[in-house]
């Protein structure tokens, strides 16, 4: 029972320095020149003699500091989404979007931007867009939830079928839209589907923050239950462990955060997969270290690659999510073939 | 608040003495960043290219802007992208965007100057008058302005018969579309006097051989850069159906320059002139 005692001391000891690391970093890196001597200095200034007037800071403080809060927080949220889902399923493939909670937000998020020209008033609210995708990713992930529970029993292999399902016919609709769709629309709803941090803003990040805290804490709470679940259903119920309600808070509270950091910032792929794989191989399987270190390498691993996306064609940008898949899914590779070795 | 207002201020006073005086203070170029083609066409137009700190992707259309550095397509900018040239004032098209970007950049204190994108001969005059207004090149724009609001005032006559003129728009991988109302080409097509062989429909339809049929076209229309796409004039005759058509099978072709034929900038009456005198020859 060891590994159920508080987390390695090294994995405080290394990952907290490494985030701090990554994130100042991360806000002295872009198109526009920002040296780290400028940033702390920048930051010096404003806590010590209030709001800053020069473009320096106008930079760094209404657009790379809220991007990069908004990724570590996202990054975090992803990747335990991502753990909830490897629990759930006991299958290391597994994540949200198996549950049709991505298509679902792309479907509904293709939605509003083609017919909300019908309705002006819908065109000019900003949140109409991040409420539908959260709505419809909820929506049909509710669904795939309640045609697998069959009496009171949440049958993970009809879950994982149906979400399947759900996939190809959310897919299906997006085509169908974007056969009707105009140049604008179209540019939008791809725009969304690789997902920006570029619009986040302070405000966007608080709300991302405020709600982000509530599923995290509620899954480090679990963390001894998805232990004992990792044994399969049947032992953790004889342990005492109350399965059934496990598996309703993993369903929920995963799609919470993801599907938050979906509607805000569009769709986001891999980091879910990669970095619970990551913390896996380098604290072991025990979820007493893979939430912590799951939390802190997604919160690292997302403004990284956003700054990858910032650099790399500067000045214009690259989608986040198109980084994200094109370091992502390679790694997906190599753990596909290792599994095969073994 | 008033640390908002002052910033403001201070900020104006920055770019009134960078424009007047052409002189870098306290960081500050005077350099223009142009968000969009049609935008840029009248920049140059006026002579003011040589203020050009940065410009969109679609700019790009000859070598010596080709150098300035791009900040990415213009409908998707990101804002720290467009700073990074340390621009003094953005013009901007109005459809540029996203808004969340161009809303940071004006945060920044940094004046963003949007024009009206409508293609149409009347927003060329608003467009080309905007943009002299936002360069403080009044008289240049009233110049450019003289032949574009002659045409308005003797609009070219219909043609009798008027001719189905087809714009296809190819962007490469066989994946070409025709442009119905409200496009830049429809509104071309009829200020030239002729008339679009696809109507009913608003923005940009992918072409499939049933619909080049049905809609007979005398003329096909085609931006340079959209025949190269395709491969050229022979497997353009050779795409299906269209040896069905009056087009196809008197090979008639009228190829121009896309910024010149979908630009409406300052050279719009060139491009309905042109269009005109390719259509009626025979």
């Amino acid at each position: 029972m060891k590994a159920l005692q508080a987390p390695h001391l090294k994995l405080w000891w290394v990952l907290i320095p490494l985030l701090v690391g990554t994130l100042f970093l991360s806000l002295s890196v872009g198109a526009y020149p920002l040296s780290l001597y400028k940033v702390a200095d920048i930051l010096k200034r404003v806590m010590f003699q209030g709001p800053q007037a020069d473009i320096d800071a106008s930079v760094l403080l209404s657009i790379r500091l809220p991007r990069v809060l908004f990724g570590a927080i996202a990054g975090a949220g992803l990747a335990l989404g991502g753990v909830c889902m490897q629990t759930l399923f006991r299958n290391p493939l597994a994540e949200p979007g198996l549950m049709g909670l991505s298509s679902g937000a792309a479907l509904a998020a293709a939605t509003v931007s083609i017919f909300a020209s019908q309705v002006p008033s819908l065109l000019a609210n900003p949140f109409a867009l991040p409420f539908a995708a959260f709505a419809g990713g909820l929506g049909i992930t509710a669904l795939v939830y309640r045609v697998s529970n069959q009496g009171g029993q949440l049958r993970v292999d009809a879950m994982l079928l149906m979400g399947i399902a759900m996939n190809a016919l959310c897919g299906a609709l997006i085509g169908l839209l974007l056969v009707i769709a105009d140049d604008a629309q179209l540019r939008n709803i791809t725009f969304w589907s690789f997902g920006s941090l570029g619009r986040a803003d302070m405000k966007s990040t608080f709300v991302l923050a405020c709600i982000m805290l509530f599923p995290i804490w509620g899954i480090w709470r679990q963390r001894e239950a998805m232990n004992v679940l990792l044994m399969g259903e049947a032992d953790a119920a004889n342990m005492g462990v109350r399965v059934e309600r496990l598996k309703f808070y993993l369903v929920t509270l995963s799609c919470l955060m993801v599907g938050l950091v979906v509607a805000m910032a569009g769709l986001i792929g891999f980091v879910g997969l990669v970095i619970p794989h990551i913390a896996r191989l380098l604290f072991g399987v025990s979820h007493q270290t893979l939430v912590p270190a799951s939390v802190l390498l997604g919160a690292m691993f997302l403004p990284l690659m956003d700054m990858l996306c910032r650099t790399a064609v500067a000045p214009a940008e690259l989608p986040i999510g198109m980084m994200t898949s094109l370091m992502g899914a390679p790694f997906f590779i190599f753990l596909l073939l290792r599994k095969r070795a073994l | 608040m008033l640390g908002m207002y002052n910033r403001r201020m201070t900020k104006q006073l920055q770019y009134i003495i960078c424009v007047f005086l052409s002189v870098p203070f306290m960081g500050f170029s005077d350099g223009i960043v142009s968000l969009g083609s049609p935008v840029t066409e009248i920049i140059v137009a006026l002579g003011a290219d040589e203020r050009l700190a940065g410009i969109d992707d679609s700019s790009a259309f000859s070598k010596a802007l080709s150098k300035l550095p791009q900040v990415g397509y213009y409908r998707m900018v990101s804002a720290e992208g467009v700073l990074s040239v340390q621009p003094s004032l953005i013009i901007s098209s109005e459809d540029a965007g996203p808004p969340e970007a161009l809303k940071k950049i004006k945060d920044s204190g940094v004046p963003v100057i949007q024009v009206p994108a409508d293609k149409s001969l009347e927003g060329t005059v608003r467009r080309i008058r905007a943009v002299g207004e936002a360069l403080g090149a009044g008289e240049a724009a009233e110049q450019l302005l003289k032949p574009i609001e002659m045409r308005l005032e003797n609009p070219l006559k219909a043609l009798d018969p008027a001719p189905k003129v087809l714009f296809i728009y190819a962007r490469g991988g066989g994946a070409s579309n025709v442009s119905g109302n409200g496009t830049g080409a429809h509104e071309m097509i009829q200020l030239a006097g002729a008339k679009n062989a696809v109507e009913g429909f608003r923005g940009y339809r992918p072409l499939t051989p049933e619909a080049l049929v049905a809609s007979q076209p005398d003329v096909l229309l085609m931006t340079r850069q959209g025949l190269d796409a395709i491969g050229g004039e022979k497997s353009l005759w050779s795409l299906p159906g269209m040896q069905n058509t009056p087009a196809g099978k008197n090979s008639r072709i009228v190829v121009m320059d896309e910024v010149l034929l979908l630009g409406f900038g300052p050279r719009v009456v060139d491009a309905m002139d042109q269009l005109r005198a390719e259509l009626t020859e025979e």
